[in-house]
């Protein structure tokens, strides 16, 4: 059994936010890590955090003084959610089997990001608001929902029929950041206008190792913004 | 009637999101051809030749820059090209942690160019010179923690002597170069001297140099009033 020392640690708030798709791949990639949460996230503009989180940041570990981090026992540390996923996919073979294969999971990685990084800001900007604020902010990231769950829906469409995966004949970080991202976003998902898409996200739920982490008591709860 | 031998590069007369795909084949002298999208409208509907490419399906988001290759294989979204060319050209460092710190900082100038853009896309549809400098400040105020970060991770790295990453060029010190263009007139020199000095570095290794030379190159915007 790994002793607690050597395993990576993953420095977030305590929800799940944008690094619970790090935990997802961690759990279908086998590899164990440890959360360490630095406290409750205050969307506030300007909120000075926790103490905890200031001491962290004032470490010098988060390069960029953002979470979340990923800290390996050799020391070596790792910023930016979607690098800490990739990274992970490195070290587990969740990339694809070719060059080509796995640049479309980039392609798919990148296009996740211009949904999620305007959303998060959304959804900082709906945990701030007064209801009529709140409308509008829903109404807008429901507009961008539908544009991009109709833009994977047309993607998953075009490999196997959609009856697969993203990329290729094997899952990768795709699948899994796509799962996330719907999970996340399960305010602005209607499953019967993405039938493949749902199916797809059913089958990726249904797997052993991602369903013994979404069933896990560990796991932050569901998180609700609009 | 474009040759197939040949990758295809489709985008806009502009620097743009298309601009760090020509750097990198610059810097390890890859051929390609370049299809025009025409001038990039901020205002508006985009030129018939990009109206024509989103109706031809090729677009996975209806987005570009857009490259297709030989053998049929597309891509989009211009840091999972950035990626590819850095795959098949061993641009992307010599370990899993190398590769992990490339991706690193790749994210991070993806962070900054999301304000970068909203800042220069604000600055071009400016009304006036009062609403232009409004904007100039908003957009410097967000870029100047980016190049105190990459100076920092810089010198952390063979005293910021060398490249960002390991002992050899990356795609990350080519996406750094053409961020830093893009931003300089946001930020001061003399504040970021690693980071000068690293730029200075890639401006003149030959690819790249006799690139930033070449006629053909889409022209710079400036910023200020």
């Amino acid at each position: 059994r790994m002793s607690t020392e050597s395993k990576p640690k993953l420095w977030y708030f305590n929800d799940r936010g944008r690094p619970e798709v790090i935990r997802l791949v961690a759990a279908e990639a086998e590899i164990e890590y440890e959360d360490a949460p630095l406290g409750e996230y205050d969307p506030k503009p300007g909120a000075a955090q926790t103490q905890e989180f200031r001491e962290f940041m004032a470490s010098g570990k988060a390069t960029y003084k953002q979470l979340p981090v990923w800290e390996e026992s050799s020391g070596f540390t790792l910023a930016q959610t979607f690098a800490i996923v990739r990274h992970l996919a490195r070290k587990s073979k969740l990339y694809g089997n070719t060059v080509e294969e796995q640049s479309t999971v980039d392609e798919i990685l990148e296009s996740i990001n211009d949904f999620f990084t305007p959303l998060v800001d959304s959804v900082i900007k709906a945990l701030n608001a007064k209801d009529e604020e709140k409308k509008t902010l829903s109404a807008e990231a429901k507009k961008s929902a539908d544009k991009w769950f109709g833009l994977w829906e047309k993607k998953l469409s075009q490999n196997n029929k959609g009856q697969g995966y993203f990329v290729g004949d094997s899952i990768t970080i795709a699948d899994i950041c796509i799962f996330n991202t719907i999970e996340f976003a399960h305010e602005l998902f209607h499953k019967e206008s993405y039938p493949l898409l749902s199916a797809h996200y059913s089958r990726v739920e249904a797997r052993p190792l991602i369903s013994k982490w979404t069933s896990s008591k560990k796991r932050y709860p569901q998180e609700f913004f609009f | 009637m474009a040759s197939v031998s040949k990758p295809t590069l489709y985008y806009f007369d502009a620097r743009g999101r298309g601009e760090i795909i020509r750097l990198i084949a610059a810097e390890v002298g890859l051929e390609y051809q370049e299809v025009s999208l025409g001038t990039y409208n901020f205002a508006g509907e985009q030129s018939q030749a990009f109206r024509d490419l989103v109706a031809s399906g090729q677009l996975a988001y209806n987005q570009v820059p857009f490259w297709k290759e030989p053998s049929g294989f597309t891509l989009t979204q211009s840091a999972a090209i950035v990626r590819h060319l850095a795959r098949k050209n061993k641009l992307y460092g010599k370990t899993v942690e190398e590769e992990s710190t490339v991706d690193e900082i790749l994210e991070s100038i993806g962070d900054f160019l999301i304000g970068f853009s909203t800042g220069f896309r604000k600055v071009m549809t400016s009304q006036g010179d009062e609403q232009k400098k409004e904007a100039f400040e908003e957009t410097k105020k967000g870029a100047s923690k980016w190049f105190g970060f990459w100076e920092r991770k810089l010198s952390a790295n063979n005293k910021g002597e060398g490249y960002f990453v390991g002992d050899a060029i990356t795609v990350a010190d080519i996406s750094i170069f053409n961020a830093v263009e893009f931003g300089q007139e946001l930020a001061n020199k003399d504040d970021y001297p690693l980071l000068s000095a690293h730029y200075g570095r890639i401006a003149s290794r030959p690819g790249i140099a006799a690139y930033l030379k070449n006629e053909k190159r889409h022209p710079a915007f400036s910023l200020k009033v």
